[in-house]
């Protein structure tokens, strides 16, 4: 409870810092509203000019986005610190958060915030309101998107951390932790028509880029409870794997004396 | 003379310096199989329900146009104007400023030198499985080959002058990356990503074709039918946008000079 505590203190001492620079604190978020509105287009049109692919609607785009920036816009703008984890191990900069009787994962991860982020998650709230009139979804839907909506955060953190923790082992893995993560985020933002057969099978339980939005946009207009149970199953063993990986990997540490306070 | 000299040799440097770290190297060519495999696939899957054709375009003219476009993205001068941003903050601009030596023509070798290698190599072994699987597109060497070229080397200079403007923003407002995020999607879009050129709505293919963000990828477009009758159109249009862009640019270029502060130590 405590640690919980000390994370809020962190997020709202992080959110007041950035709000400081009120220009650029709202330049970013609605730049980053902006940015999002480009995706959306070029699979919106894709959408009308191809028609239905593998069951998937135009309008299904609006859901695609709306569940994944939205949750995006969660993990990144509340636990951004734990995306940089390869910059404070190369710099040294890791070693206060281990020197600290805190939960270690906890305080790195309300290390830092992502001001554009809170831009995802307003533009994933609007997108997923056009997507639920479109679809006129009851209230079942409703409550099930919500929980699609934490899953798919869980398991973009889970998988973010996994990536994050590989540069423990390697000398600068600042590349390739975010080479692979940024493989990982691409193909959730493609249009879900896109993945059948062994590519699915992939992305859904290698790379689980499909289960941040593709599968549950699925799950949210056929209601089915297997796929449903799917998802929660894999958030949970990812989030397990995650958490586990990073504290075996943080066993591989080696601190380079940086003298600094705070985090 | 001199000045071609200095250009490769600080190409060169970064080039080499790029080739030492293989990490980037491999996950350029990782990222450039998987992007091309699942759009290859979706693709292969529209025009097989579409009966072999969209918009009057074949698959293979198609991918051909997307492979181009991915290419491009392996050489990726867009980080330019963050390479602007870091050298601002961090004050190593007043450094270069100071030298008898161009700031902003360091910055351009510098963003060519990092990336020219991947994209050679990946576009040379790119080239060669695009042939064998799918074979040559269907256009005029000659005409395609001489335009390519030209219309690859201009929409490039337009992208350095574009996000050097945005990296000499820098010295101007606190945070440049929103503005790099929409006119990178504008460019996004615009050069035919994820979606191609021949499948744009009417509005989007005018945008495409007078905006300089849709400028900065002409060369996607050589792979279409329809390129023989306009291609002197658009590289014509693409001399415009480099001299409207450079003007710009010299001139914010001058005045950032004003604005950097010289802090000493």
């Amino acid at each position: 409870m405590k640690n919980i505590r000390l994370a809020i203190l962190n997020i709202k001492k992080n959110i007041k810092n950035e709000k400081e620079l009120k220009s650029s604190f709202l330049i970013s978020i609605i730049g980053m509203c902006l940015n999002n509105i480009s995706f959306l287009i070029l699979w919106y049109y894709f959408g009308k000019t191809i028609g239905k692919i593998n069951g998937w609607e135009p309008y299904d785009i609006f859901g695609l986005y709306g569940i994944s920036t939205t949750s995006y816009g969660i993990v990144m703008g509340f636990f951004a610190g734990m995306f940089k984890i390869p910059d404070y191990i190369s710099s040294g900069n890791f070693d206060k958060y281990l020197l600290t009787p805190k939960n270690i994962l906890l305080k790195v991860s309300t290390s830092k915030i992502q001001v554009s982020a809170f831009g995802d998650l307003i533009f994933g709230i609007v997108c997923f309101i056009i997507f639920a009139i479109c679809n006129k979804l009851s209230i079942a839907q409703y409550l099930i998107s919500i929980l699609l909506i934490i899953c798919s955060g869980i398991i973009l953190y889970s998988f973010g951390l996994v990536c994050m923790s590989i540069s423990f082992y390697l000398m600068d893995g600042y590349n390739i932790s975010n080479g692979l993560y940024g493989m990982f985020i691409g193909k959730s933002t493609y249009h879900g028509g896109a993945f059948t057969g062994v590519l699915r099978i992939i992305f859904i339980f290698v790379m689980p880029s499909l289960l941040l939005g593709a599968v549950p946009v699925e799950i949210v207009k056929t209601l089915s409870v297997n796929s449903f149970i799917m998802i929660v199953g894999l958030t949970i063993v990812w989030l397990i794997v995650s958490v586990v990986f990073f504290y075996k990997s943080l066993r591989k540490y080696e601190s380079n004396n940086l003298f600094g306070f705070g985090g | 003379m001199k000045k071609v000299r200095f250009a490769s040799t600080v190409i060169k440097l970064f080039m080499k310096n790029q080739i030492q770290d293989k990490t980037n190297i491999i996950l350029d060519i990782f990222n450039m199989f998987s992007r091309c495999f699942i759009v290859f696939l979706l693709y292969a899957y529209i025009f097989e329900i579409s009966g072999g054709m969209v918009n009057g375009v074949d698959y293979k003219t198609t991918m051909w146009s997307m492979f181009i476009y991915f290419c491009i993205m392996i050489l990726n001068l867009r980080r330019l104007d963050r390479l602007i941003m870091a050298d601002v903050k961090s004050g190593n601009v007043e450094m270069f400023m100071n030298k008898p030596i161009n700031y902003l023509k360091i910055s351009f070798y510098k963003v060519i030198g990092q990336g020219i290698f991947s994209f050679i190599f990946i576009s040379l072994i790119g080239s060669i499985l695009m042939i064998l699987i799918l074979g040559i597109p269907n256009v005029n060497l000659i005409v395609f080959t001489f335009t390519f070229i030209l219309t690859f080397i201009f929409g490039q200079i337009i992208a350095l002058f574009l996000y050097g403007i945005i990296g000499i923003m820098a010295f101007f407002i606190e945070d440049i990356s929103p503005i790099h995020w929409i006119v990178d999607k504008f460019v996004m879009v615009l050069g035919g990503s994820y979606l191609p050129i021949s499948m744009f709505p009417p509005i989007m293919k005018v945008i495409a074709y007078v905006s300089p963000f849709g400028a900065v990828n002409f060369a996607t477009s050589t792979v279409y039918e329809s390129w023989n009758d306009e291609w002197i159109y658009r590289v014509l249009l693409q001399l415009v946008w480099i001299v409207i862009l450079g003007g710009i640019l010299y001139i914010l270029y001058n005045k950032s000079k004003k604005k950097a502060m010289i802090n000493g130590g």
